[in-house]
């Protein structure tokens, strides 16, 4: 019995291991997440900035 | 891949474009690595009902805590894998100077250390339940296995440290290279140095019949499915997230050179 | 070669920076015989591994400098610029490398006879200390001049060439000990450190240029 109390232990810390990993790409991904809505922005108010000035012939 | 990150600042004024599949609405199954995930989702807790309740007690070793096997062999055999992946990744990095293959070598290099951390894991509660210690150091399979670990945290730590230039990229993909010279010796070390871990021709006695009845082939199979679709699919999200990364770092820079002007 | 010449005469101008490894190792040394409890009975089996480490240890400190030197000011830049093959330029540095190695062992291995009372002085020996140097040189030379343009440099070298070297330092150690007392049925530990040797000069050659390319 003592051996199925260390394979019950074992697969419950893989499973924490995987778990953990999934929750370190989902962080990830919110930061990427945030990152595309900063650079949106960003891209946004200077495409107005430059539209009030002059129509650009947008860039290469 | 399918990275639809914005790289210019006229494609990033239009980005809603999903990054790395984001936006859930864009998800489709048609994405190669939803469907793996799914896969592994069905299968893996066939392999855990397997391994842990239908599946003979494969090896005299620990009493039931043998059946830690199932999943030991599977993420020891992709671990492995895994960092082949980042051998031949750094290799033709190094070689076609394309950054999809540096986003790739570290995006391997990051689930192999996963597995392998996790390989560790139900090693030691296996040895301590047959051993009765969880580590051993004189022997040489533990101590290479560690060694090899230790060559891929050091290159994850030196991708964290020295941030994405060209340089370091590829410095990383020398380490890539020259880390995998310990893989074999790991695969090897069983045979060439007494050791108290079991061989890698487990499955076979010397007689040459099949050490674990098919019950257990079939666990093993399951498992060892499951698993590679878990880790197909984390390499290639991981892969993407990466790709994203370095596409907005580009887009960043073209609109803060734009704003300059 | 004119590049290992050029190595060596700053080194005999300037302040020789293999003397102060040397006196470092040796320094290590004795730290061990206190940090160990190094006695009379268990010289033999602790005594190979101190004297790795502190090759290992002074190795690592004095290596930085072959390459610091150079981008301190700007030279590497200008020896990239010369129209010489990349692999001459790694071949050279390792040359220094070994050389500053093997100056430092010079110094070293005279204190570890005398502290721990082993004939150390014996072709064997010294040839184990040459193949284990060899590939210390490699892996640091490889991964210096990859990172002399990082800022935490001096962390991130030991930091991957460590673990790249267990495997060498293993066998290094496993090798000495079995030349001190003889072990029947040793495994290869010296054709195990040869292949590490040709496996981490081959990489070198193949992938120094890439690492030094601007």
């Amino acid at each position: 019995m003592q051996g199925g109390t260390f394979l019950v232990l074992a697969y419950i810390a893989i499973w924490l291991g995987t778990l953990a990993y999934v929750g370190w790409l989902a962080l990830r991904q919110r930061g990427i997440a945030i990152e595309v809505e900063d650079v949106r922005r960003l891209a946004e108010r200077q495409h107005n900035a430059d539209g009030s000035a002059e129509q650009p012939a947008s860039s290469k | 891949m399918q990275t639809t990150a914005p790289s210019s600042h006229a494609e990033a004024s239009q980005a809603r474009t999903p990054v790395a599949g984001v936006d859930w609405r864009h998800l489709t199954w048609r994405d190669p690595a939803l469907v793996l995930l799914a896969a592994s989702a069905v299968l893996m807790p066939i392999a855990v009902w397997l391994a842990l309740v239908v599946a003979p007690v494969a090896a005299d070793s620990g009493g039931s805590a043998a059946r830690i096997l199932y999943f030991h062999v599977p993420y020891a055999i992709l671990c492995s894998v895994a960092f082949f992946v980042v051998l031949v990744a750094s290799a033709l990095y190094l070689w076609r100077r394309d950054t999809r293959w540096d986003s790739l070598a570290r995006a391997a290099a990051e689930v192999g250390v996963l597995y392998t951390s996790l390989m560790l894991i139900l090693g030691m509660f296996w040895g301590q339940a047959a051993w009765g210690q969880p580590w051993d150091w004189s022997d040489p399979r533990l101590t290479t296995t560690f060694i090899m670990w230790l060559i891929y945290v050091s290159y994850l730590l030196l991708r964290f440290y020295t941030g994405r230039t060209e340089q370091s990229a590829r410095v990383a993909a020398v380490l890539g290279i020259a880390g995998f010279a310990d893989v074999p010796i790991v695969h090897y070390a069983v045979s060439w140095w007494r050791s108290i871990h079991p061989p890698t021709d487990y499955f076979v006695n010397s007689n040459g019949s099949a050490a674990i009845p098919p019950s257990g082939i079939v666990t093993l199979l399951f498992s060892f499915a499951a698993l590679t679709a878990l880790m197909v699919a984390f390499i290639l999200i991981a892969y993407r997230q990466d790709r994203a990364t370095v596409a907005l770092r580009e887009a960043r820079l073209a609109l803060d050179v734009d704003g300059a002007e | 070669m004119a590049l290992v010449r050029k190595d060596i005469t700053a080194e005999v101008r300037g302040r020789p920076v293999w003397l102060a490894s040397g006196f470092f190792a040796a320094v290590v040394l004795v730290v061990f015989v206190f940090a160990l409890d190094l006695r009379v009975e268990n010289k033999a089996a602790l005594g190979p591994g101190a004297l790795w480490i502190a090759v290992l240890f002074s190795g690592i400190i004095g290596i930085g400098r072959a390459f610091a030197s150079e981008s301190d000011y700007g030279r590497m830049d200008r020896l990239l610029i010369c129209p010489v093959d990349r692999r001459a330029i790694f071949v050279a540095k390792l040359l220094g490398t070994m050389l500053f190695v093997s100056l430092v062992l010079v110094v070293l291995l005279p204190v570890f006879g005398v502290l721990f009372g082993l004939a150390v002085l014996r072709l064997d020996i010294i040839g184990v200390l040459l193949l284990g140097a060899l590939g210390i040189a490699t892996v640091t030379t490889l991964f210096s001049a990859g990172t002399t343009h990082s800022a935490a440099r001096e962390i991130l070298l030991p930091l991957i060439a460590f673990p790249l070297l267990l495997p060498v330092m293993i066998a290094a150690v496993k090798a000495t000990e079995g030349i001190i007392t003889p072990v029947v049925n040793d495994s290869p530990w010296v054709g195990l450190l040869i292949a590490y040797d040709v496996i981490f000069l081959s990489i070198g050659m193949l992938t120094f240029g890439q690492v030094m390319d601007e």
